[in-house]
Parts: structure tokens; C-alpha cells; sequence
């Protein structure tokens, strides 16, 4: 990898390292007396869109090869989280919803520790501990996170239904119709099939992850593409 | 002479083939490897890849002199995973299409909440859909010679989701009661466009099954019609057809459909144009990969 993508690469990790942790801060802060999911998105909306929405920037860098990951993974997850920030910007029943929170709080957590270790990856600078981190705390945020996000969706779908948001219906001249409640609800499939898929996936580079002792340089997809 | 067989990744020892001669053939190591493992389904024919350095597959009918393998030399075996029939895929992915479309034509008050009486062009397409379907299982039974036997099981799942799941895609809006049709000029040229492409395609793989004598996988260049043109002018139909079904019913989902299925048949086109150029020093130059005298 060239020292400029490199350079680059170790800015964005940094920036976003920064950012969540700025969300963070700001979702703990807010919840210093006691849980409150009140005000929780007018709090920090503005900066989970804007850093959820730098992170399509991770789609090109898979798509140019300066990462390692697969272009359809990168994809799948950017996606995924950019649909539930959509929804929670044009649903307001979810914005004070219980699982908003839950839901930020396992990405701000999730994302500290995984930008941080990406960042220190590069320059080969990792502490083990972050390392262990990285490979441990999905094993409680990762469901969490899933939970919150399902059940986000959830909340949306009697809003969505009632003022037909993104609803086109027939007749028209293509012959084509969207139902978005009926897409939120068949999107939760994919949450159900794809959790213990991705849960093994993460249990396997756990064990990776702990067999090498540390060494990420062993572990497929945060590894760094290297000049051949 | 003697051939070790080692596992393509890792290098592990999977046996040695005693008694084998220049003139052995490839699918015969592979049975000589099936017996020496007792029969075990893991070492199916099918399912073993056999390589040297270079990992390219071994062709089943070439022999060892082919290849120039000397004695005590090494080839490498990959387990291909449980395989199955190529007409067994083709048949219940095919299979789908032919039952799902038809639920929504006849089930629509229950799956609409609405009962309208269908227009005319809605039939026509339900016709169209089943006939296509209806010859696409009858001439893998009766027409089609596969160069291959088999591939993995898991094509099936992929294979039978992408069809069944268009079927459904498409088959949902052009039944809606809320269907609206396109003129009556697009009815007759998407029509036209699918009986032409139809026939044609019906054509193409009558062609192309002459060329194969029966039970051998022997190729040739396919000569004559739309061939003396095209590589695949197989698909160059297929697609009209497509094209002409989506014109004739307007329905966005059709056109994707279609889109799809032209990407990947450029696909397959592009490589199968290749392979002739590269098997056949004779192959005409000036035939074109999909689009005449164009692409």
C-alpha cells in the first residue's frame, strides 16, 4: 500500500475514531441521571448522520482496493446502518423509542473500538488489549445492537403504514408499486437469518484472533492490502 | 506407472495409483482414486477435481500422455463439495416459474384483496411465461447435451431462488387487478418480438444439439442461421424474447428481469466466444459475441 493511501486511511479511521467517541460521550452524557431516551436524536442526529454517512466512504475504498474487504460485505453492513439512520430521521415515533438508544449505544461503543484498531492497525501499533476488544465485545454488543435495530424498525412500521411514507401504489404507466412497511417487514429476514451467520463469522476470527496471539496481521479482513 | 495424489490445499496425502499407463484417461484415475478410498461418496467421480501445478481442471476425457505425467509424479485433488445433475437443476429451477406465475393469475382476489376481471394482454403473458417455461424443461429433457454432468448442489439453491424469486417479482405486477396495459401497438410488437425470439431460440439449440453426436462431449463450430453471425445468438433471441414480453406488458419488474438476464448472459457469451477462438485456429473472425456486426 502506498503511503498516501495509507496516510489517508489512518485520517478516516481517526476522524471516525473521534467522532463516535464524540457521540458517545454525548449519548453518556445524556444519561448521566439515569436511563432517558427522551431528546436522544435531537441530542445527536446531526452526528450520526453525518459519521454513518461518511462511512459509504468505505464501499469506495473496498471498491479501489486500498482495503482488503469485499465490496458486498462493506456494502451489506454500510447499508444496513444508513437505512436505520434514514428511518430514524423521516420516522419521529423512533426517535425517542427505547431501542434508538439501545441501538447507539452498541454502535458507538462497537465503532471507537473498531476505527481505533483499524487506525493503530495500519501503522502496526495495536495494544493487544484493543485487539481483544475488538474480538470480544461483539459477543454482548452484537445482539444488543440487533435488538435495537430490529426493534427501531419495528417502531417505524405503524408511522410508515399510516402516512404511506415512500409509498408509491398502482395503477401507473410502469406497472410498479412500493410498499415500504411491507419492505421494513421483510427486511427483518435478513436480520434473523444474518445474525448467527455473522455471529459464527466473529466467533471464528475470535478464535483466529486469540490462536495467532494478537498478531492482526492474521486476521483476514481487517488486514490491509500490501504491495505485492 | 505410479501417481501420488496430494490435497490442493494443504498438501496432504490422499493415496497412490499403482498400474497406471499413458493411455489411462483421467475419469479412469478418478475411479482408480474412488475404489482405493472403498467407495466413500466424498471421492464420488464427480466430485473430484484433479490438477497439477497450475490448478486448471484435468479434463476427464484426455488421457495421461496428454499431459505428459511421468512417473512418481504428483497431482493435486480438491473435494468439489456433493454434486448434482445438470438436468436436474435446470428442470426444478424451471419447474418454479411454471407453477408460481399461474397462482397469481388465478389467485388474485385472495392475494389482492381485489377482483377485477383480467384484460386481455394479462392472458397473453400468462400464455407466454408458461410456454417459455414449458419449452425450456422439454428441451433439457429432449434437446440439450451438457458438456458437463454435474455441478455443485449448492447451484440449486441459487439457481431455484433467482428464478422462482423473478417469477414472483414479475408475476405479482403484471396480474395486479390495478394492471394497466400498454397500447395496443406495444401489445403487438412485444408479442411479435417474443414469438420471433422464441422460435429462433428453439432454432439455436436445435443447431446446437446437432452439432454434439449423441453421448459424446465432443464440440465443434456451430455453422448456419443466426451462428454465421453470432457466437450465442442463443441468448441474443433469448433476450429479444424477454424484451418483447416486457414491451408487451409494461411492467418495470420485467424489464429488470430482463436486464439481468442480458448481463449474465453477456457473461456467458463472452466467455464461451472465447473459448471457441482459443479451441477452434479456423474459428471466423468476423462472428460477433452477442450483437451482429456490432459487440
Amino acid at each position: 500500500m502506498g503511503v498516501v493511501s495509507k496516510a489517508y486511511l489512518v485520517l478516516y479511521n481517526a476522524v471516525q475514531t473521534i467522532g463516535w467517541a464524540y457521540i458517545l460521550m454525548k449519548l453518556a452524557l445524556h444519561h448521566k441521571d439515569g436511563y432517558n431516551p427522551n431528546g436522544v436524536w435531537d441530542l445527536i442526529g446531526k452526528e450520526v448522520i453525518l459519521f454513518q454517512g461518511a462511512a459509504v466512504l468505505e464501499i469506495v475504498h473496498s471498491l479501489i482496493g486500498i482495503v482488503k474487504t469485499p465490496v458486498a460485505t462493506t456494502f451489506v453492513q454500510v447499508f444496513s446502518r444508513v437505512a436505520c439512520v434514514f428511518l430514524a430521521t423521516i420516522v419521529p415515533t423512533t426517535q425517542n423509542y427505547w431501542s434508538l438508544t439501545l441501538m447507539l449505544f452498541c454502535w458507538s461503543i462497537t465503532e471507537v473500538i473498531r476505527y481505533s484498531f483499524y487506525a493503530l492497525s495500519i501503522v502496526n501499533m495495536v495494544p493487544y488489549f484493543l485487539g481483544w476488544l475488538r474480538y470480544t465485545t461483539f459477543y454482548i454488543l452484537y445482539p444488543m445492537g440487533v435488538l435495537g435495530e430490529t426493534s427501531t424498525i419495528l417502531a417505524s412500521i405503524p408511522f410508515v403504514t399510516e402516512n404511506k411514507v415512500l409509498t408509491y401504489s398502482m395503477p401507473n404507466f410502469l406497472n410498479v408499486s412500493f410498499d415500504f412497511a411491507f419492505f421494513l417487514k421483510f427486511s427483518l429476514i435478513f436480520y434473523v437469518v444474518g445474525l448467527p451467520w455473522l455471529y459464527m463469522h466473529m466467533i471464528s476470527q475470535r478464535k483466529r484472533f486469540i490462536a495467532t496471539g494478537g498478531n492482526t496481521k492474521a486476521t483476514p479482513t481487517s488486514q490491509t492490502k500490501k504491495e505485492n | 506407472m505410479k501417481l501420488n495424489i496430494v490435497t490442493e490445499r494443504g498438501n496432504r496425502e490422499v493415496g497412490v495409483l499403482q498400474g497406471i499407463s499413458g493411455t489411462t484417461t483421467i475419469s479412469q484415475l478418478k475411479s482408480t482414486l474412488f475404489d482405493i478410498k472403498n467407495k466413500s461418496s466424498k471421492f464420488n467421480v464427480n466430485r473430484i477435481k484433479l490438477s497439477t501445478g497450475d490448478r486448471k481442471s484435468l479434463e476427464d476425457s484426455k488421457c495421461v500422455n496428454d499431459y505428459q505425467l511421468k512417473e512418481n509424479d504428483t497431482l493435486l485433488y480438491k473435494d468439489l463439495g456433493p454434486q448434482i445433475g445438470w438436468s436436474t437443476v435446470f428442470v426444478a429451477e424451471y419447474a418454479g416459474p411454471l407453477l408460481l406465475y399461474p397462482v397469481f393469475y388465478y389467485f388474485a382476489p385472495i392475494i389482492y384483496g381485489l377482483d377485477r376481471p383480467k384484460h386481455s394482454i394479462q392472458t397473453v403473458a400468462l400464455i407466454c411465461y408458461s410456454l417459455h417455461y414449458l419449452k425450456r424443461i422439454l428441451e433439457t429433457i429432449f434437446i440439450h447435451r451438457f458438456s458437463h454432468g454435474t455441478m455443485p448442489l449448492r447451484n440449486l439453491f441459487k439457481n431455484c431462488s433467482y428464478y422462482w424469486g423473478c417469477t414472483i417479482m414479475v408475476s405479482y405486477f403484471v396480474n395486479h387487478p390495478l394492471f394497466t396495459a400498454p397500447s395496443q401497438t406495444k401489445q403487438l410488437i412485444g408479442l411479435t418480438l417474443w414469438a420471433v425470439g422464441e422460435i429462433s431460440n428453439f432454432i439455436c439449440h436445435y443447431q446446437l444439439m446437432n452439432l454434439r453426436p449423441p453421448g459424446t462431449t465432443e464440440r465443434r463450430i456451430p455453422r448456419g442461421f443466426l451462428f454465421e453471425l453470432l457466437s450465442c445468438p442463443n441468448y441474443t433471441v433469448e433476450i429479444l424474447a424477454w424484451l418483447g414480453f416486457s414491451i408487451m406488458t409494461q411492467t418495470l419488474t420485467a424489464f429488470v428481469f430482463t436486464l439481468m438476464g442480458a448481463a449474465q448472459m453477456w457473461v456467458w457469451a463472452v466467455g464461451k466466444h472465447r473459448r471457441y477462438r482459443k479451441d477452434f485456429p479456423n474459428y471466423p473472425k468476423s462472428r460477433k459475441i452477442l450483437i451482429p456486426f456490432l459487440l
